[in-house]
């Protein structure tokens, strides 16, 4: 089933030149590679595809609707719902506790808390004694682990992944890539993995390359 | 959870800052609380205390002074006047009830009073223990005297607490003790006029001021006057001052000035707390804009799992409301417990100001509340635009470099 598609996405960011992006579809259960160096616009991309930054020109369809036609709130309840998200920095809120972080992705998506999912996914990726505990108490592999869970508490049809192995050793990138690549063939979501990682090229189905600024410049 | 829940975790989060946030706003609140709910009693207990009392008469000086000394027991006396002169004021067609009023001395402070038992319904005084004085050298004991039935004492000449110059040609015996009034009868000592009359016509003979003394046995210090009708409020001093001797002046009216007078501290001790209150302002301003550049990738997080930008301002205004309102609440019981303890402490204020009446809740703490929280919101509007505003986008990218 498509979800999203794609087409003539151009955006200039501020004191840097007009990035051009080649048109996309994503449908459930794709793997998806997105590389390309530093600058590339692997970060814009993701970010115009999850209406965190309208294009200045093309298009993106969610489910088959302009995502941009929608007010700012409608579209931000939707990626809240539809995607979730796993990060190489951003990870966890300090102030909360792991089960309630994990939580927050159907808190601010304005979904009900499934708690037994929510208690299934502790176990299954072997936090289930440190819901209670904060992120400065867990280890960087727990809190990578809490976070793939709270990408997929809410069942999303696309895991967005930015750079998530780029920070971690070889051992713990091969177990964090496992872990979304399992979640998302449980849930049957698609996965979009931003990347400069060489470690992960070969998970992918299907490599989008994106080209460096000053080539892909219009 | 919803903004007021993640606020909470973000206060947690920060103790120590959002603990002298809150201790900010509470100097603020608790300064301003204490400065309206004194100067309120203050208002009330100088109308209280010249209930009934249209004009009062005494020697020629400051009428600020005479109504000071004779009202409130609060200045020296601007002298005395002579037993007749009081006697033809008293009969004037215009006076419905005339009561004298003979000061000079102290019990340890406590201002020894010549007066009739008027001067007891004029406050609506009643006894606590025993009776109304009867002979001279009897006496009644204020609330707040410490005096008991039974007790006897020697009078000290002046006002002076530690005055030397004691009269020892006859002791006070006092006879009966008031309930607290919450006028300034609660810190004095009643007797009948003949008693500090009588004391002053039997100087000790070692007495430099004997001759002085020796006056007073004709003379009284002041008349409380209550009149029969209102215009004579006006007619009777303006009267008074123009065909005799005496000073007759309005306690409303010299009020009314010293109101005027004392107003300028009043503002600016109000202003000084204004000031603390914007200062606690501008401290959460710092606090927050300070939280918000080290927590901008938590709310980008936030934005990013589907918190709308509104729903990021309510989280960034929770938090500076929840601040500022335990700041106001705290500054509120500090401010009622200040105003309590400088009443309970301060001599002077006995008798002026009722201190239980200072532990109660006011109209006005509702308004101290809403001024705390919407400083605090005021503070907070600029980071929660600022939060609302984050560029998602850019701080993914750059996080991620």
């Amino acid at each position: 089933m498509e979800l999203v598609r794609s087409t003539g996405l151009r955006l200039k960011r501020p004191g840097g030149p007009t990035l051009s992006f080649p048109d996309l579809v994503i449908r459930s259960g794709e793997r998806i590679l997105l590389t390309g160096a530093s600058g590339a616009g692997k970060t814009t991309l993701l970010s115009m595809l999850t209406g965190l930054l309208a294009p200045q020109e093309g298009a993106v369809l969610l489910d088959g609707q302009d995502f941009y036609t929608l007010g700012s709130g409608a579209r931000d309840r939707l990626r809240g719902r539809r995607f979730g998200f796993v990060f190489q920095t951003l990870h966890l809120l300090p102030s909360l506790t792991l089960r309630q972080n994990i939580a927050l992705a159907a808190n601010m998506a304005g979904l009900p808390v499934d708690e037994a999912r929510l208690d299934g996914l502790l176990a299954t990726l072997g936090l289930a004694g440190k819901a209670a505990r904060r992120p400065d108490a867990l280890s960087q592999g727990e809190q990578q682990r809490a976070a793939i869970a709270r990408a997929v508490l809410n069942r999303p049809a696309i895991i967005v992944a930015d750079e998530p192995t780029s920070a971690l050793d070889d051992a713990n990138a091969g177990a964090v890539m496992q872990l979304l690549l399992d979640q998302a063939e449980e849930t049957g979501a698609a996965l979009l993995v931003a990347t400069h990682d060489s470690r992960i090229l070969s998970l992918g189905e299907r490599h989008i390359h994106l080209l460096p600024a000053e080539e892909n410049a219009a | 959870m919803n903004a007021f829940s993640l606020a909470l975790a973000a206060i947690r989060a920060r103790g120590l800052q959002s603990g002298l946030c809150v201790l900010a706003g509470a100097a603020g609140i608790a300064l301003l609380s204490a400065i309206f709910l004194i100067s309120t009693a203050l208002d009330r207990g100088l109308a209280r205390n010249a209930e009934g009392v249209d004009v009062v008469v005494g020697a020629k000086g400051s009428p600020l002074q005479l109504v000071l000394s004779s009202v409130y027991h609060a200045d020296v006396p601007t002298g005395n006047i002579e037993a007749e002169d009081a006697e033809r004021v008293s009969h004037n067609p215009a006076v419905r009830l005339a009561v004298p009023l003979a000061l000079g001395d102290n019990y340890h402070g406590w201002r020894i009073v010549g007066t009739t038992p008027d001067y007891l319904a004029m406050h609506h005084a009643s006894l606590a223990d025993g009776r109304q004085w009867n002979v001279p050298f009897e006496a009644v004991a204020g609330a707040l005297t410490g005096l008991e039935v039974g007790d006897e004492f020697a009078g000290v000449h002046g006002f002076a607490a530690d005055g030397d110059d004691v009269h020892h040609f006859h002791n006070y015996t006092i006879v009966g003790r008031l309930k607290p009034t919450g006028t300034v009868l609660d810190r004095l000592i009643l007797t009948s006029v003949e008693s500090v009359q009588q004391l002053h016509g039997h100087p000790d003979a070692d007495d430099d001021d004997a001759a002085e003394e020796m006056k007073i046995a004709h003379q009284v210090t002041a008349l409380l006057i209550k009149v029969k009708s209102p215009i004579a409020i006006m007619n009777l001093p303006r009267e008074l001052n123009r065909s005799s001797n005496l000073l007759a002046a309005s306690p409303s009216y010299e009020m009314a000035r010293l109101s005027t007078a004392l107003g300028l501290g009043r503002g600016l001790l109000t202003a000084l707390g204004a000031g603390f209150v914007i200062l606690s302002a501008l401290m959460l301003l710092s606090v927050l804009a300070s939280s918000l550049t080290a927590r901008r990738y938590d709310l980008a997080l936030l934005r990013v799992l589907g918190a709308s930008r509104g729903r990021l301002s309510a989280t960034i205004l929770s938090e500076a409301l929840v601040l500022s309102l335990a700041g106001a609440l705290l500054g509120l019981v500090a401010g009622h417990l200040i105003a309590f303890f400088l009443s309970v402490t301060v001599k002077s204020l006995g008798g002026m100001v009722l201190p239980s009446a200072l532990l109660v809740p006011q109209a006005l703490d509702f308004w101290l509340l809403v001024l705390g929280g919407l400083a605090g919101l005021a503070a907070a509007l600029v980071p929660a635009i600022s939060a609302a505003r984050t560029d998602i986008a850019a701080l993914l990218a750059r996080g991620r470099a």
